[in-house]
C-alpha cells in the first residue's frame, strides 16, 4: 500500500464518516491529515531534470584487481528536497570501498557525486542505469527516473604466464618461430645429413659420414623452427560445464585458455580462437599483443550455452582452420566426444586436448560415503579409457586436475616420459 | 535526532490517546494503546526494514481507529487531536528513519534531518492548531447541506486524485 493513497484514503474516510454521523469532532481529527497531504503535495518535486555522468578509472581489468567508479548527477531543473540515487550495478560486481546509493537534497545547478569502488568476476560488464527517486521532504510524491550512462567495463581472465608448450603440428608458416618445422635447414636441432652444397657453412660438414663415403662430402641439416597456425577451440557446452560451491569448472577452463592463447602468441604463433556452446564465437586468427586483446576480450564475454545443433563436437567448423595446423582443446570432454576428435585427428590436424578434470572438481564438494567413492571410482575408470583411447589415436593430453597450477600440469603431461618408463608401461 | 523524535512522538501519541480514554475511566482501549506503543518503540530496535515498516502501518492504523472511536464516545477532542497528529508524525519519522537507513551514504545528514524535522513540526502545529480553531467553532448542519458536502468532498477527492496523477509518477513511498 503506498502512503499517499493510504494517508488519502484514510482522510477521505474519516471526513465522510464525520459528515455521515454529523460529528465535528471526526472532522476535526481529519484536519492533521488533511494539511499533512496538503504540505506534501505544495513542495513535491517537478518534472525531473537531471544529468549524469559516469567515470571508470579503467575499462579493462584482470579478474581481482578493483575499479574506481565516480558518478556526478547535476540537478538541471528545480530544487529537489530528497533525492535518492542508486548506481545499479550488475550482478557481477562488489563493491569494495565507497557506497553506490545515497540520499540528498539538490538544489538548482547542484552537482552530487558518487564515489566508489568496485572488483568482480571475468565478465564483459555494462554499467547503464542509474535510478534517482525524488520526493518532498515528507516522502509523500515521489517522482522516479532512470538515467542512461553506458559504461563498459571488461574484466579479463587471468593469463598465467606458461614455460614454452611444445607442438608439433606438421604444416608451419614461412616465418622462422619456435614450432620444430619437420624441415632441414638452419636450426638448433639436429635433423638430419645430406650431401654438401655449394654455400654451406664449413663447420656443417659431417666429417665422420664423409669419411666412410669418399669421395663425396657430407653436411648436417638442422631442423627449422617456425611459427604455425594454432586453433584454440573452447567448449562451452552446457552438458560439460559442472557447478562447484567455489565457482564453475569453466572459469578454470577460461583461464586455461588465456594461458595457452598467451603462450602460443608469445611465441610468434598466429593463433584464432574458437568458443563453442549455445553458438560460435570466432576470433579470426592473428598475431601479437592485438590478437591477445582481442582473445582475451572475447574469453570475458565467454559463457557456457545450450544449442541442439552444438551438442556434440560434430559441428566444430575445420573450415575455420588451415589444414594441418594444430589445434588444442580445452573441454572437460564427454564420451561422445571421441570420434569427432579421432576424426579430426584423421583429416590431418595435430590435436591437443587439455581436459580440467570434471570428475575430481565434482567429487571435492560431495559428501564422502561408499556410495559416492564407488560411483567416483567408475567415473575415473571411464575417463581413464577416454583419455587412453584418445592417446591411441595420436591425440595429446593433458589431464588437469584444477587445484594443481596448469603450468605445472601442462609440463608434466606433455613433457617426454624416459624410454624406459614407457617400456614398463607407465604414462 | 531522528530516533529520538520518532521515541517522543510515540510516546506523545500513546499519552494522550491513554488519557483520553483513562480520564473518561476507558481502561481496557487505554491499556491496548501502551501496549502497542511499547510494541511500536520495542520494533524500533529491530534492525529489519520491513518488519519496521509493517509494525508502523499496523499500529498507526489502530492508533486512528482508536482516536476515532474515542470521537464517537465523545471523549476529549484535544488529547484526541494530539494523538492523532502525534500519530502522523510518528509515521512519518518512522518512514525517514528507514529512508536513512535505506541507503548507503546521506550526504548533509544533520541538514537534511534538521529541515525534516522542522517541515513537520510546521506542519504538526499548523494541523493542531487549524484543529484546535475547528472544535472551537461549532456548525450545526442538517442532512442536506451535509450532503452537499459530501458530494463537493467526493469531487474534490476525484479532482485530488488526477491532480496527484499528473503531479507523482509514482505516487507515495515504497512500502
Amino acid at each position: 500500500m503506498r502512503r499517499l493513497l493510504w494517508l488519502g484514503g484514510l482522510a477521505y474516510v474519516l471526513l465522510l464518516a464525520g459528515l455521515a454521523v454529523t460529528r465535528g469532532t471526526v472532522l476535526a481529527l481529519v484536519l492533521p491529515l488533511l494539511i499533512y497531504l496538503f504540505a506534501a503535495l505544495v513542495r513535491g518535486p517537478d518534472e525531473l531534470q537531471l544529468r549524469a555522468t559516469r567515470a571508470l578509472s579503467d575499462e579493462r581489468v584482470s579478474r581481482g584487481k578493483p575499479v574506481t567508479v565516480e558518478l556526478s548527477i547535476t540537478n538541471k531543473g528545480t530544487d529537489l528536497e530528497m533525492v535518492r540515487v542508486e548506481d545499479v550495478l550488475p550482478d557481477q560486481l562488489e563493491v569494495i570501498e565507497g557506497h553506490s546509493s545515497l540520499l540528498t537534497s539538490l538544489g538548482r545547478g547542484e552537482t552530487v557525486t558518487l564515489k566508489y569502488r568496485v572488483q568482480g568476476d571475468r565478465g564483459d560488464v555494462t554499467l547503464h542505469k542509474v535510478r534517482v527517486r525524488a520526493s518532498d521532504a515528507l516522502g509523500l510524491f515521489c517522482r522516479e527516473v532512470v538515467l542512461e550512462t553506458r559504461q563498459r567495463l571488461m574484466i579479463l581472465p587471468q593469463a598465467m604466464k606458461l614455460r614454452r608448450v611444445g607442438i608439433r603440428p606438421r604444416r608451419t608458416r614461412a616465418y622462422a618461430g619456435p614450432v620444430p618445422a619437420r624441415q632441414g635447414g638452419s636450426g638448433v636441432e639436429f635433423f638430419g645429413v645430406r650431401e654438401y652444397q655449394v654455400g654451406d657453412p664449413l663447420r656443417w660438414i659431417n666429417w665422420q659420414v664423409s669419411a666412410r663415403h669418399p669421395p663425396s662430402v657430407f653436411t648436417n641439416e638442422f631442423e627449422q623452427e617456425r611459427i604455425t597456425d594454432v586453433g584454440l577451440i573452447l567448449d562451452a557446452r552446457h552438458r560439460t560445464d559442472i557447478q562447484g560451491p567455489d565457482g564453475a569448472l569453466f572459469e578454470h577452463a577460461v583461464r586455461a585458455t588465456a594461458s595457452l592463447a598467451d603462450a602460443f602468441l608469445s611465441g610468434g604463433n598466429r593463433v584464432g580462437l574458437l568458443i563453442y556452446g549455445g553458438f560460435l564465437d570466432w576470433t579470426f586468427p592473428g598475431y601479437g599483443r592485438l590478437q591477445r586483446e582481442r582473445m582475451l576480450r572475447a574469453l570475458a564475454g565467454a559463457e557456457t550455452g545450450e544449442s541442439r545443433v552444438f551438442e556434440s563436437l560434430d559441428y566444430i567448423p575445420t573450415r575455420y582452420f588451415p589444414a594441418k595446423s594444430q589445434l588444442v582443446l580445452i573441454s572437460p570432454l564427454c564420451e561422445e566426444d571421441l570420434p569427432t576428435l579421432v576424426r579430426l585427428r584423421a583429416r590431418g590436424y595435430q590435436l591437443m586436448i587439455t581436459s580440467p578434470d570434471p570428475i575430481a572438481f565434482e567429487a571435492r564438494s560431495l559428501e564422502p560415503d561408499a556410495a559416492v567413492s564407488l560411483a567416483v571410482r567408475i567415473a575415473r575408470l571411464e575417463r581413464r579409457l577416454l583419455l587412453r583411447q584418445l592417446q591411441r589415436a595420436g591425440i595429446r593430453t593433458v589431464d588437469w586436475q584444477v587445484d594443481t597450477p596448469f603450468d605445472l600440469a601442462i609440463h608434466t603431461s606433455l613433457s617426454r616420459q624416459p624410454h624406459w618408463f614407457r617400456a614398463v608401461g607407465i604414462e | 535526532m531522528v530516533s529520538t523524535a520518532l521515541a517522543t512522538s510515540i510516546v506523545l501519541a500513546a499519552l494522550a490517546l491513554t488519557s483520553a480514554y483513562g480520564l473518561d475511566a476507558v481502561w481496557i482501549p487505554a491499556g491496548a494503546i501502551l501496549f502497542l506503543a511499547t510494541l511500536w518503540l520495542a520494533g524500533q530496535s529491530i534492525k529489519g526494514t520491513a518488519y519496521r515498516g509493517w509494525m508502523s502501518w499496523v499500529v498507526v492504523g489502530l492508533f486512528i481507529v482508536v482516536a476515532v472511536a474515542g470521537a464517537w464516545l465523545d471523549l476529549s477532542p484535544l488529547l484526541l487531536t494530539i494523538g492523532l497528529t502525534a500519530t502522523v508524525s510518528a509515521w512519518d519519522l518512522d518512514y525517514f528513519a528507514r529512508q536513512l537507513n535505506g541507503v548507503d551514504r546521506v550526504v548533509e545528514s544533520r541538514k537534511l534531518t534538521r529541515r525534516h524535522l522542522q517541515r513537520l513540526l510546521i506542519v504538526d502545529g499548523v494541523g493542531l492548531l487549524i484543529a484546535v480553531l475547528a472544535l472551537n467553532v461549532q456548525i450545526r448542519l442538517s442532512f442536506a447541506p451535509a450532503l452537499g458536502l459530501g458530494l463537493i468532498a467526493l469531487l474534490g477527492l476525484i479532482r485530488v486524485i488526477d491532480f496527484m496523477r499528473r503531479k507523482s509518477s509514482v505516487i507515495g513511498g515504497d512500502e
